[in-house]
């Protein structure tokens, strides 16, 4: 499932690919499952307002912004670095591809505007989104991809909910243009009352954060905090069933600010998969870090 | 009326008179008019005809961008301080008004700076405003610390070209004074916006509540097809049209309501082009995250140097635009 989420054509502001796959798996768990004006897909069973569960379906891509002479050139859909893109495959809904190039000499310097597509420009249209090929692969204990980071919070939520019994109370948001500052989910929230929302995120290892040692109880973010409450429940519940989870500080914004202020405001805590190489080619995931996320989740589902 | 529009004094925060002009313009034309604590003016105009008559909102903002007087130094020039986003170099030597005083925006003349200080760009902090006052006590009696200044500019045509300050976003405004001034089979909100270059912040709150089946965002845009810029940074050009935006720093437009406008577009023989960068940002970055989210798509009047005292814009792309727009209400109560 995982490699079928990450080979999913979904960048932010064009998720339908992504939502119709996770539908399908969706409808067989819940009551109700609808799309909102902005994409977001809404599955629900039970109305108390207890706990929503958060997941962005998007991803970084580039839109198509001119093409002059057979290039076409190309501008960022969410926080996507040129460095990055320089050499990559990108492809588009309609199967046509085109290859990232940079004339310049150090990649360290370009920019956006510096790279252009070598592609077939004829069959692209001003506007038309794309997304770094994934190239879904595994070895041993781990997963690599391009784009990982944006998809593996999904593969875990699904996980979960395929896992676990049905919900009988329980709304989860696999949210539309998350990487536009979570524009999807605070839309939603404000116009839908939780007590408790739980937001699954990826998060880049470094320093603080190992891959290996579980997933992330994210208590603070680059503009949020956890809710307190809502932290010492799952801290405890991380204890007493003695769950791979660690708790963890991050300068990364993982929305929990945009998402606690959403609407009259919500308690929210960050559960998170760390990443190795976050943001650069082939980011790769722990099989034992998805699948501490994967437990985290269900026994916080059934918990809370 | 685009003439009266622009030359009115309309920084963000200050919409009043701006706000009062448009007033006069559409009373006799509408059903209700609400002006609420932010200063926004929110107008309905009921379907003339049509059965089960969709909603929709049409939003531009009041506002521009000016300048704040921050300081008055003894010898009574005025400091200030940017009111949205501006470059300083576009402030160098330019009118302004303060109320009823003009002054002009001065830097140390060339002679007088050193080949060091040539080199660098010009930092807000080297730039003051001088009223004619002969020191802090004289500029005193004319102009208080928190003054707002416009910029004073006339409003000029040449060609097929209008030049005039506030473009961005009096040109929307115009063009919904116009669509109120006729009849449609939709129910027709049209509002008008307070401080949207302060944050989108009036279309924040006057967004709320209306649900309207489709929003569109009425804007003076970048274009910046000038020579020697790479493509992806000319945003728009300007006589190929109004300008579609795809997306920007907060809206993605809406495809069902993009593929309509581009149906009408295509009906009406009415030429178009796309807003093909994802910098800036409009009051469709309010109105589509409200209510739980609404279908809202902005079409634009490419101006060349907004956020500028001499915006320049096509009047064929303003006639496309108001086109474009009449089309697609004229479609959509066709509908009905």
């Amino acid at each position: 499932m995982t490699a079928t989420i990450c080979k999913s054509f979904a960048p932010a502001g064009q998720e339908a690919q992504m939502r119709e796959l996770i539908q399908k798996q969706m409808t067989e768990i819940f009551d109700d499952v609808q799309t909102d004006v902005l994409g977001n897909l809404i599955c629900k069973t039970g109305s108390s307002g207890r706990l929503c569960v958060e997941c962005g379906m998007d991803s970084c891509g580039v839109m198509i912004a001119a093409k002059e002479d057979g290039k076409a050139y190309f501008t960022g859909v969410g926080p996507i670095t040129a460095e990055y893109l320089i050499g990559k495959k990108i492809v588009f809904a309609n199967d046509v591809f085109g290859i990232v190039r940079y004339d310049g000499k150090t990649p360290s310097d370009a920019k956006l505007s510096d790279l252009y597509l070598e592609t077939e420009t004829d069959k692209l249209g001003i506007g038309e989104f794309g997304v770094v090929e994934s190239d879904y692969c595994e070895s041993r204990d781990k997963m690599f991809a391009n784009g990982l980071s944006n998809r593996i919070g999904i593969a875990a939520v699904v996980e979960a909910l395929k896992k676990m019994p049905k919900p009988e109370d329980l709304c989860v948001v696999f949210s539309a243009q998350k990487r536009f500052d979570a524009r999807g989910i605070q839309t939603f929230l404000g116009v839908n009352e939780f007590e408790k929302v739980i937001t699954v995120d990826s998060i880049g290892c470094g320093n603080a954060i190992k891959s290996g040692r579980g997933c992330s109880l994210v208590v603070v973010d680059k503009a949020g905090v956890c809710d307190s409450e809502l932290r010492t429940e799952l801290e405890n519940l991380i204890k007493g069933e003695e769950l791979e989870a660690v708790v963890t500080v991050t300068d990364e914004n993982l929305f929990i600010s945009d998402i606690s202020t959403a609407g009259k405001g919500t308690a929210c805590a960050a559960v998170a998969i760390p990443v190795e190489n976050k943001g650069k080619s082939f980011e790769g995931v722990k099989k034992s870090d998805f699948c501490a996320a994967v437990t985290l989740l269900t026994k916080a589902i059934e918990a809370l | 009326m685009l003439k009266v529009l622009t030359e009115a004094f309309g920084v963000s925060g200050y919409e009043a008179v701006v706000r009062d002009i448009i007033y006069k313009e559409i009373k006799d034309f509408c059903t209700e008019v609400e002006v609420d604590s932010m200063g926004n003016m929110s107008v309905f105009k009921k379907a003339k005809g049509g059965k089960g008559n969709k909603k929709v909102l049409l939003a531009a903002h009041m506002d521009e961008v000016g300048l704040v007087v921050t300081d008055i130094t003894e010898d009574g020039y005025l400091k200030f301080a940017p009111i949205g986003g501006m470059d300083p170099k576009v402030f160098i030597s330019q009118r302004v008004t303060i109320g009823d005083i003009k002054g002009v925006i001065a830097l140390k003349a060339i002679h007088l700076t050193t080949a060091e200080e040539r080199k660098k760009p010009v930092d807000i902090n080297q730039l003051y405003i001088d009223i004619g006052a002969k020191d802090r006590a004289d500029a005193e009696k004319y102009v208080s610390k928190g003054d707002y200044c416009a910029f004073d500019s006339k409003y000029e045509e040449f060609g097929d070209v209008i030049k005039a300050k506030a473009l961005d976003d009096r040109v929307g405004c115009m063009i919904m004074i116009d669509m109120l001034k006729k009849d449609w089979n939709v129910d027709l909100y049209c509002n008008f916006t307070a401080q949207e270059e302060m944050g989108i912040r009036g279309a924040m709150v006057a967004s709320r509540g209306i649900k309207p089946d489709y929003a569109i965002v009425l804007e003076g845009t970048t274009c910046n097809d000038l020579p020697k810029t790479n493509e992806t940074m000319k945003v728009t050009r300007r006589g190929q049209g109004p300008a579609l935006s795809i997306l920007d720093l907060a809206s993605k437009a809406n495809p069902e309501l993009m593929n309509m406008l581009m149906a009408a577009a295509k009906k009406y023989d009415i030429p178009y082009q796309f807003r093909a960068s994802t910098v800036g940002m409009n009051d469709a970055g309010a109105i589509c995250i409200a209510d739980g989210g609404v279908k809202a798509a902005s079409v634009s009047v490419p101006c060349r140097y907004i956020h500028s005292p001499v915006n320049v814009m096509s009047k064929k792309d303003f006639e496309d635009c108001e086109r474009l727009i009449e089309a697609f209400l004229k479609e959509l109560g066709e509908d009905d």
